[in-house]
């Protein structure tokens, strides 16, 4: 059992999660929401995050617009739809629901 | 040493080593076979791009001269490896791609069984294994070995996979179609450029299904791309998948671009409206493309049709000039005031016909096989020549012209006897003794060469009634010169044979002119009878005879070898059965 593996399948069961929360605090653009994932550890690397996005672009959670940059090339400033709000929230049940779960069960663990 | 070259990331250009080109080439050629078949994979592709583009800015930003390849390493490291971008989707997506996984895998796997690729995969997480790959060929083995959409392409660079058609941007005239087919199935592109214009001329289709192919075939872009093109011999196998996959990938072309418009209406409005000025201004922008290419296309086929034609009239008239050439001993003393015109204005006409015809072969030539045009030299030679041909033709033809301008005719009569009491036997004279030259390319009606004398055979035999005491024959001359003098003097150059001995006359059918021109020179011939006249005409002047006065009531049958007693109302035949020699049967 490889537990590299299961560390990773565990962020990124949350990394679809996290990215929807962090686009709810305002629109941002991938590079931003890759510097805070890093930050946070959730994610190796980046390529993963853009198929994410797209995907979730095109279930339409989320939207974005184009901005120009003094410093590089445009920039796609992603945005919540209100789809994606509502998702984002379901989510969010979900998760206190699973953190309570997991806080639970962990417990019992560390009791053993 | 280092080459450097530039490249356009998110529309930003940056100065890159050729090696580091080769590589980031790879690495996103490998991104786009990761994602093929994924929804939005071209967006994906744009945003990584994008974040490249961003990466290497910061790079440039800080010093950075030309992006090496420990840059492109530093971005595979920090991007990851094609396959670990895909992994998760699965996972994620729930309804719409997971099902197709399983189906996906079983024939990629089978494929990638196939072609004997299947080296030990290396270590699933590693993010280096694309970065760690240093040899350029050792790339294409370095990524996808556990991707499902990859087993089928990890392959060495040699052999870089089942053949696919894309359209060949290094080799084209309009939109490379052709030679892109041409790879395809391995064949001279220049053999399916023609066999496409032959097609083109044939049915008509040509056209609508070159733009179709046009639209909805992709052009190889990438290294591996353009291996893939040339790639291996096609099977009908691989010819079926590849046609599946062919329409897949056209099909998702279509979905996305309408995605694009759809989601984002005026994100798209925005990059359209940035874009629009290189689109339609800049040289080489799609619009020019369509443009230039809708006019090169015109251009070939219309240089096509040139070609052909143009080259079947020089065929004809590099094989007439060769029999008028032949010609010219005789033709040029006939027609020109002077033995050196002859040549010379065959030459002419050759030329003031030729030249224009040998260059709109080039220029067709050119426009077919992409030629440059390599200098003006030739030309300006081949107008100069052009031009004094003109001229020298202009100039023999009126001084030839000039000398038809007056006709005259003269009449002369010439001795007849008649034996008495046996009718005239009118016969044709034996030509036999004549070495005609036969030259089938070269036929002019009634004209027959001999080695020495050109004979015209436009002579008219007519029998007619007269007032006279006996019979009478007449020669009428028609000719044409400059003036009168020079006119009669050409009627007089006719030579022509009439031969009568006691009760009969042969004639000639044929006339020559000797050394002297030919200005339209023609000859008649009259015979005269008077009231109860009687003559024979020999079956031998069939042909010869234009008009002879009868009653009006007598058959062609009945014309020829038969006694003919002259009345006033014209021939009727005679009613005394007189003998005649050679006609035994009715002599009793």
């Amino acid at each position: 059992m490889d537990i590299e593996n299961s560390k990773k399948q565990m962020r990124k069961g949350v990394l679809e999660f996290c990215i929807l929360a962090i686009i709810s605090q305002g629109e941002i653009y991938p590079s931003d929401i890759l510097r805070k994932l890093k930050d946070a550890k959730l994610i190796v690397v980046e390529g993963t995050l853009y198929p994410l996005l797209t995907r979730l672009k095109n279930a339409g959670l989320l939207g974005y617009s184009w901005k120009e940059s003094t410093s590089g090339p445009p920039r796609k400033y992603y945005n919540l739809t209100t789809e994606g709000e509502a998702f984002l929230q379901e989510l969010k049940g979900t998760w206190e629901e699973l953190a309570h779960a997991v806080g639970f069960a962990t417990k019992n663990i560390q009791l053993s | 040493m280092r080459k450097v070259m530039s490249v356009n990331l998110g529309g930003l250009v940056f100065p890159i080593d050729d090696e580091a080109y080769g590589k980031l080439d790879a690495y996103i050629g490998a991104l786009q076979r990761q994602f093929e078949g994924t929804e939005g994979a071209d967006e994906i592709i744009g945003d990584i791009e994008y974040r490249i583009a961003e990466i290497f800015q910061e790079k440039v930003k800080g010093g950075v001269e030309s992006i090496s390849t420990a840059d492109v390493q530093d971005i595979v490291a920090v991007m990851g490896a094609p396959r670990e971008l895909q992994e998760e989707d699965p996972n994620l997506t729930g309804s719409a791609s997971a099902p197709h996984t399983p189906a996906d895998q079983t024939p990629a796997d089978a494929a990638q069984a196939g072609t004997g690729s299947d080296a030990p995969a290396e270590d699933p997480d590693a993010p280096e294994a694309f970065a760690g790959t240093g040899e350029s060929t050792a790339q294409s083995e370095g990524y996808g070995k556990s991707g499902r959409k990859k087993t089928r392409k990890a392959e060495p660079v040699g052999n870089p996979g089942p053949k696919r058609f894309f359209r060949n941007g290094d080799d084209k005239l309009v939109g490379g179609v052709c030679s892109g087919f041409a790879a395809y199935i391995d064949a001279d592109p220049l053999i399916v450029r023609l066999a496409f214009l032959l097609a083109v001329l044939g049915f008509g289709m040509g056209p609508l299904i070159y733009i179709v192919l046009w639209i909805i075939v992709p052009e190889a872009k990438t290294t591996s791309e353009k291996l893939q093109m040339r790639g291996e011999k096609v099977t009908v196998e691989s010819i079926e998948k590849a046609i599946r996959r062919e329409a897949k990938d056209l099909k998702k072309r279509f979905k996305d671009f309408k995605q694009e418009i759809k989601d984002d209406p005026k994100g798209f409005e925005e990059r359209v409206e940035k874009k629009a000025n290189d689109f339609f201004v800049e040289a080489g922008s799609p619009f020019q493309r369509l443009v230039h290419g809708a006019a090169r296309l015109l251009t070939v086929v219309f240089a096509t049709v040139v070609l052909i034609v143009v080259l079947s009239l020089l065929f004809s008239l590099a094989t007439g000039a060769g029999a008028a050439a032949w010609m010219v001993p005789q033709f040029g003393p006939l027609l020109f005031p002077g033995s050196g015109f002859g040549r010379m204005a065959i030459l002419a006409v050759l030329a003031v016909v030729g030249i224009p015809l040998i260059l709109a072969a080039m220029s067709a030539a050119r426009a077919m096989l992409g030629w440059k045009r390599r200098s003006g030299a030739i030309h300006t030679v081949f107008l100069t020549v052009w031009g004094v041909a003109l001229g020298l033709t202009i100039f023999l033809g009126f001084r030839v012209a000039g000398e038809f301008g007056r006709e005259i005719s003269y009449r002369e009569e010439l001795p007849l006897e008649v034996a008495p009491n046996r009718p005239l036997r009118i016969k044709r004279l034996s030509t036999a003794h004549r070495d005609y030259r036969e030259d089938r390319r070269i036929h002019i009606d009634q004209v027959r060469f001999t080695d020495d004398t050109v004979f015209f055979g436009n002579l008219d035999v007519k029998i007619s009634g007269a007032s006279g005491e006996t019979p009478a024959l007449y020669r009428i001359r028609h000719a044409r010169g400059r003036n009168r003098q020079q006119a009669t003097e050409n009627a007089k150059a006719i030579t022509h044979r009439v031969r009568n001995t006691e009760g009969s006359l042969g004639i000639d059918p044929e006339f020559s002119l000797g050394e002297h021109r030919w200005r339209d020179q023609d000859l008649d011939l009259v015979v005269e009878l008077p009231s109860g006249a009687e003559i024979v005409i020999d079956e031998s002047m069939r042909g010869l005879l234009t008009s002879v006065h009868t009653d009006g009531f007598m058959s062609d049958a009945e014309l020829y070898n038969h006694t003919l007693r002259m009345t006033d109302k014209g021939l009727v035949r005679s009613v005394q059965a007189q003998p005649e020699a050679g006609q035994p049967h009715e002599s009793m």
